[in-house]
């Protein structure tokens, strides 16, 4: 951390200590060279006959002892010194220009020195070299600073051009108002002073720091007109800034710039919820992007101060209680309140408006900081169009862009379900898909009516959000389009006519949704053999039938096994799961054992251990395969509580992954998906071709319409509200499928010309005739350009089917359907329009994967952005745009912003072990740092480290020369007579000892 | 009646205290070579004379007395031999004492005599003295040499008893101060004692160590038997100083040297070792006594335990 230590006096040198007092301590270092003095000084006076033996050891002796006491007192010395100066803290402030890291150790070389002048105190010519030299070695620093401080010659000052990235926060709390001035205002004006009274030659690149970090200026300049140009284009509000993203972008720009030395200043509130200090992985990516760099940049945090104590509170979520909502009953909507300021807040009320119909809840009451509440509201939406739903917070606190929070649903009009009957009896209740139909849609006097007839009978006045259609097995051939149902459910069918099984296998492989619930009608080899694109679309092989204990008494009852569920619809808590218990269920009569083959999920199973549940992916779509038909024949389950319940989930699971990605709340910085897949299948149940317009190269956007047949005569007039009379084309698009094999001739009748391709194979090139062999039951993509230069505009088209007679194309051959790339190809871009009153936006429309998606700016504002798609998707989107004919998305917002949380040390320490980051106070810091001057740096750690390091060597050298010393201290010299006493000697010379004694 | 006077002993005799005496009393010294002395006694003389030794026998000439004809040799050779015997003559010993200014070293562990600390000087004034008293006692001459750097004093070896209280009184006035140069006095010396004698010499020798072996090979050549009491304090030997000191030369010659005396003991210690071992290795060559004294023990102990020694080793 920078500290706002130092005198102006201190300032000069530029270097300061933090505890100078402490460096008095340095003055230590006298207590070895004095010791070492006394020593001598008061060295015991011994008069000495043997200076022969004490001469002849110091010969040798000498230069060893000399050497031991010298790096003994220098060690002493310079330990003293470093401990002193590491505890007095020394800084180097910013701006210093001194390289420090020269200067000191030459200060610590001449200690070292100076000590060990004394331990040669005794050799003159010595004591003389090692004073001069330690002078001198301080003269040269004091010159070092003296030139560099006073004379800027700035020897190790680094300068240079750089390249510098310049990240604005503009997240939500940046919006803060403290003084009358916002936050985002304070860090705006700091960047212009940073971008005047910098080097131009330094280049910026400027970012946006919201919810998707945004390079307003991708590449650094030195263009200061267009820099703060770009800057005022700025505003805040935008969510929570992320901030690792930001620093990548960060280098992103800077990898740009032609200049090696490169920084990144960060100007923000240091709102803690833009940081995730802990999350090694985002900061290894970050530290990736750094390496990519000729240098990696430091970061500079320049904290804009905001006040101690906010007041805060947003709307943190909208939740809905069901995934799906349909037009026939209300759903549950909980706004959830959080306080994210420091003090309690007591909003005036939450206000709900959902379909123009507004809701308002007053007894909030108080809010301590942190908390959060749930409200309840109820409503139901009407079918037809998309709603948006808006919570707004009515309270007086410092941030407003978090006080409201927008959702977008599209009630659903109805789920088509198609369940094919294995056991189409006479009566309704014996049929195997009674059970089902039922708990689908319970009323029996509704089934009865569309099972009039065998054949498809899709119903459009039911009440119920799933619609179910019964078709008997043997006649699934007739069923028309698969592509209209959400789901299709398998009923116990023996098996299914060969082209339908193949539509089947290809409707589930363009993401279609099976469930089979196979009994003891099911044909084992005909579903062995069920093959798509060469791999089985049933996920388990089913074996012969099996009897439990209803029919045998030797075997027990396999029942589910609660705790083997992992299907999302067995384990959702309060899900039907719950209730699939052994107390509330009594036993499977029937089951068809399952072989699951390699690769599926077995998501439930029989207290026996046999897979119950078992799913699979073919293609996009989804198969779920039970153990067991849904009929009273295979079990009571259908008698079961749980039964409706379980049956509704899976339908509306397998029913919601058709149309993956569709999401109208818009993440920022995601991609937004269209719903295309939800309007081809709308498409599917149309009988028309798609008619739109296109002047010159362009498709017009809101021109198209829909035609059961090719046959118009506009004459002279227009064809289509603003198309021109003249200079236009008509684009009759869709999908043809013919009754019966043989050779259709097709005849083209038009003014000025029409053209006519198949599958992309153009038949007809202007007008006339064409004959062409078509096969039955299969989608044939159409398309007819007529185009008109001037004067009438007419055309036609005839068929001759094989056999039959000419006539104009039916209709019922015909379904419209919207392909992602001619979409892309005809309307390259889409406008989108935000609810803040800003001009619209025009984005590039974009295929993935057959999808299309449009990436929305960076910089939109927070609410409801609406999304005007093209007139032939606008179309079959009918019911689900909103009342403007718009497509609307809501944009979520973060509730995280809403805490008004900042980084703390701990969180800046994190993160300087992630990065080079620095925190700074003042614009002067900013500049020394866009100048190449060094940063403030503490440096007791180095030089404690040496200390210890130093203490270290010292104490195991003395320890070594006591060793050494003390290894001739037990010793003794052998001082005795080397005459041989003969034997007795001993006695005889202690009886002369005794006699002499006596 | 007057008063009785009583008389105490002089001065000198405090060299040789009682306890000393009566070691003394109980041993002989007896020479190993052959002595030139000038009395009969009990040493060997290289002179054949009467005696009770047969040395060798030799061709009769006229003149000799015919008492010393061996009629055992004419019976069988039919020739005249005269008998040879060995002459025991008395010994005469010189004791050269060190008194230079290094012998005046005292030390703190060395023996106390009346409760006084004895330095190297005062021991080896009571070695002299009791080997004074031993020879004196077996009728031996002793005579003494005192010197620092030059020959201070010399008393010529004289058997009777009054020598031994000269010798004693010049010992008691001798002061041990002056630089050390061994070698030419010893030199010296040796010129001055023509006949085969007992040399002792009792020193620390601290001075060159080739020129002393050089000046001990002057007396060995001169046909002196030798005998080398080096005496040297224990604080000499092993440096057992633990604090900073600066040693002072008491013969005030080398330089004084300030050092930490643990940093050199190891080496000083080898230098000890080796000059002792070498002082030993030479005296063994020249097949005199190396006889090492410690200030710490007792001087008659060690004189005792030497002349023991050398008895045995004799038989």
């Amino acid at each position: 951390m920078v500290c706002t230590h130092g005198t102006h006096f201190n300032q000069l040198y530029k270097m300061i200590f933090l505890n100078t007092f402490l460096l008095l301590g340095a003055a230590g270092i006298a207590i070895p060279i004095i010791i070492h003095i006394l020593n001598r000084k008061s060295a015991t006076l011994t008069e000495w006959a043997a200076m022969q033996f004490l001469r002849n050891s110091m010969v040798t002796r000498r230069r060893r002892i000399l050497l031991e006491e010298t790096l003994l007192l220098v060690a002493r010395c310079l330990l003293i010194t470093l401990f002193a100066v590491a505890l007095a803290r020394p800084f180097i402030v910013p701006g210093s220009s001194v390289s420090w890291f020269i200067v000191l150790p030459m200060l610590l070389v001449s200690i070292m020195i100076f000590g060990a002048t004394f331990a040669l105190w005794r050799y003159p010519v010595w004591r003389r070299r090692l004073f001069t030299t330690a002078a001198l070695l301080i003269c040269i620093a004091v010159t070092f600073v003296i030139l560099q401080e006073w004379f800027h010659f700035q020897i190790f000052g680094t300068k240079g051009r750089r390249d510098v990235a310049l990240i604005i926060d503009v997240s939500d709390s940046m919006s803060l108002r403290p003084d009358g001035q916002s936050l985002f205002e304070d860090a705006v004006q700091e960047v212009e002073h940073i971008l005047q009274r910098s080097d131009p030659s330094t280049a910026f690149s400027l970012i946006a720091g919201g919810w998707s970090p945004q390079a307003v200026v991708p590449s650094p300049i030195v263009d200061r007109e267009t820099l703060l140009t770009a800057l005022h284009s700025l505003k805040p509000g935008r969510g929570r800034m992320q901030g690792e993203d930001c620093l990548v972008t960060a280098a992103l720009s800077l990898a740009h710039g032609n200049n090696p030395s490169k920084q990144i200043i960060i100007f923000s509130d240091g709102q803690r919820a833009a940081w995730a200090p802990g999350d090694t992985a985002r900061w290894k990516v970050v530290r990736g992007m750094f390496d990519e760099l000729p240098s990696r940049p430091p970061v500079l945090h320049r904290r804009i101060k905001r006040p101690e104590t906010t007041r805060n509170g947003g709307i943190s979520a909208i939740a809905f209680s069901r995934d799906l909502i349909g037009a026939d009953r209300p759903v549950s909507i909980d706004v959830t309140l959080l306080n994210g300021g420091t003090e309690a807040l007591t909003p005036d009320a939450v206000i709900l408006t959902a379909s123009d119909t507004v809701y308002r809840d007053a007894g909030i009451g108080r809010l301590a900081p942190g908390e959060t509440r749930t409200l309840t509201f109820r409503h139901r939406f009407t079918a037809g169009q998309a709603h948006v739903v808006k919570a707004e917070l009515a309270v007086q606190d410092d941030i407003d862009t978090d006080n409201t929070a927008y959702r977008v649903i599209t009630p659903l009009d109805h789920i088509s379900v198609l369940v094919i009957d294995g056991h189409p009896a006479p009566r309704f209740m014996d049929r195997a898909s009674a059970y089902i139909a039922l708990a689908l849609a319970p009323d029996m006097t509704f089934h009865q009516r569309l099972l009039s007839g065998t054949s498809e009978q899709p119903a459009t006045d039911s009440p119920y959000l799933i619609l179910p259609t019964i078709v008997d097995a043997p006649a699934a051939d007739t069923i028309a389009d698969l592509q209209r149902y959400s789901l299709v459910i398998l009923a116990d069918a023996p098996r299914l006519p060969g082209r339908f099984a193949e539509r089947l296998g290809r409707y589930i492989e363009q993401g279609g949704s099976l469930l089979t619930a196979l009994g003891s009608r099911a044909e084992p080899n005909f579903y062995a053999s069920w093959r798509v694109a060469g791999k089985p679309v049933l996920p388990a092989k089913i074996g012969p039938l099996h009897l439990t204990q209803a029919s045998r008494q030797d075997r027990p009852v396999p029942s589910p096994a609660a705790d083997t569920f992992t299907h999302p619809v067995l384990t959702a808590p309060g899900g039907p799961g719950e209730h699939l218990d052994l107390t509330s269920f009594a036993a499977f009569r029937e089951l068809i054992p399952l072989q699951p083959l390699a690769d599926v999920r077995v998501e439930g199973r029989l207290d026996t251990g046999d897979p119950m549940l078992v799913t699979h992916t073919v293609g996009r779509g989804e198969v779920t395969q039970l153990a067991f038909a849904l009929d009273k024949q295979a079990g009571n389950l259908v008698e079961q509580r749980a039964f409706v319940p379980l049956l509704h989930q899976l339908v509306v699971h397998l029913a919601a992954i058709q149309d993956e990605g569709f999401n109208q709340l818009m993440v920022p910085g995601a991609g937004l998906y269209l719903p295309l897949a939800t309007a081809n299948r709308k498409a599917a149940a149309l009988n028309n071709l798609m008619l739109s317009f296109r002047i010159g190269k362009t498709f017009h956007e809101h021109a198209a319409l829909l035609q059961k047949t090719l046959n118009v005569n506009w004459r002279s007039g227009r064809p289509y509200r603003d198309v021109p009379k003249n200079y236009f084309s008509a684009v009759w698009t869709g999908l043809l499928r013919v009754p019966d094999d043989g050779i259709y001739t097709f005849e083209v009748d038009a003014d000025d010309r029409m053209s006519l391709s198949l599958d992309g194979d153009m038949i007809i090139e202007s007008k006339g005739v064409a004959e062409i062999k078509l096969e039955q039951n299969r989608d044939y993509r159409f398309m007819a350009v007529l185009d008109e230069e001037w004067g009438q505009a007419k055309a036609s088209l005839k068929v001759t089917p094989p056999g039959g007679e000419a006539m104009l194309l039916p209709n019922a051959w015909c379904h419209p359907v919207l392909k992602a790339s001619d979409l892309a190809d005809q309307y390259p871009t889409v406008k989108i329009t935000t609810s803040a009153g800003e001009p619209s936006l025009r984005v590039p429309l974009r295929t993935e994967g057959g999808r299309l998606s449009i990436t929305p700016p960076a910089n939109l504002e927070a609410g409801i952005t609406k999304v005007d798609l093209p007139a032939p998707f606008a179309i079959l989107m009918e019911g689900m745009l909103d009342k403007d004919g718009t497509l609307p998305y809501a944009l979520w917002t973060d509730p995280q912003e809403i805490m008004l949380a900042v980084l703390d040390k701990a969180d800046t320490k994190a993160m300087s072990e992630q990065v080079a980051w620095r925190e700074t106070d003042s614009q002067e810091q900013l500049l020394n740092a866009l100048a190449g001057q060094k940063f403030g740096q503490e440096l007791w750690f180095p030089l404690a480290t040496l200390a210890f390091l130093l203490a270290v060597a010292e104490i195991a050298l003395t320890r070594w020369i006591s060793r050494q010393r003390r290894v001739g201290a037990e010793a003794e010299v052998t001082f005795e007579s080397r005459l041989k006493p003969a034997a007795g000697f001993s006695e005889q010379f202690d009886k002369l000892r005794t006699q002499r004694n006596e | 009646m007057p008063a009785q006077k009583t008389s105490s002993p002089p001065d000198y005799m405090r060299l040789l205290p009682d306890e000393h005496a009566r070691t003394a009393a109980r041993l002989e010294f007896l020479a190993r070579r052959f002595m030139e002395g000038g009395m009969s006694g009990r040493h060997r003389s290289p002179q054949k004379g009467f005696s009770t030794e047969f040395a060798a026998h030799r061709l009769y000439v006229p003149g000799d007395d015919l008492r010393a004809l061996d009629w055992r040799v004419y019976g069988r050779t039919d020739r005249y031999c005269i008998k040879e015997f060995t002459e025991e003559t008395n010994l005469r010993a010189t004791i050269l004492l060190d008194a230079s200014a290094s012998m005046r070293y005292t030390g703190t562990k060395a023996t106390s005599l009346d409760g006084q600390c004895l330095s190297k000087f005062d021991c080896a004034r009571h070695l002299a003295a009791m080997l004074t008293y031993l020879l004196i006692r077996q009728q031996d001459a002793v005579g003494l040499a005192t010197f620092d750097k030059s020959l201070r004093c010399y008393l010529p070896p004289r058997s009777h008893g009054a020598q031994m209280r000269r010798i004693l009184s010049q010992m008691s006035e001798t002061k041990p101060e002056g630089e050390s140069a061994l070698a030419p006095v010893l030199h010296e010396i040796a010129e001055r004692i023509p006949k085969r004698g007992l040399v002792i010499l009792i020193s620390d020798l601290f001075d060159d160590l080739d020129a002393i072996i050089q000046a001990l090979h002057h007396f060995h050549f001169n046909r002196n038997e030798l005998l080398v009491l080096h005496v040297m304090a224990d604080e000499e030997l092993n440096l057992p100083f633990s604090r900073f000191c600066e040693f002072r030369d008491m013969e005030g010659v080398a330089e004084p040297l300030a050092v930490n005396p643990t940093a050199l003991r190891a080496q000083y210690m080898e230098q000890v070792e080796l000059f002792i071992d070498t002082l030993n290795r030479e005296c063994g060559r020249m097949q005199a006594d190396y006889v090492p004294v410690n200030t710490r023990d007792d001087v008659s102990d060690t004189l005792a335990g030497y002349i023991m020694r050398r008895h045995r080793g004799k038989k």
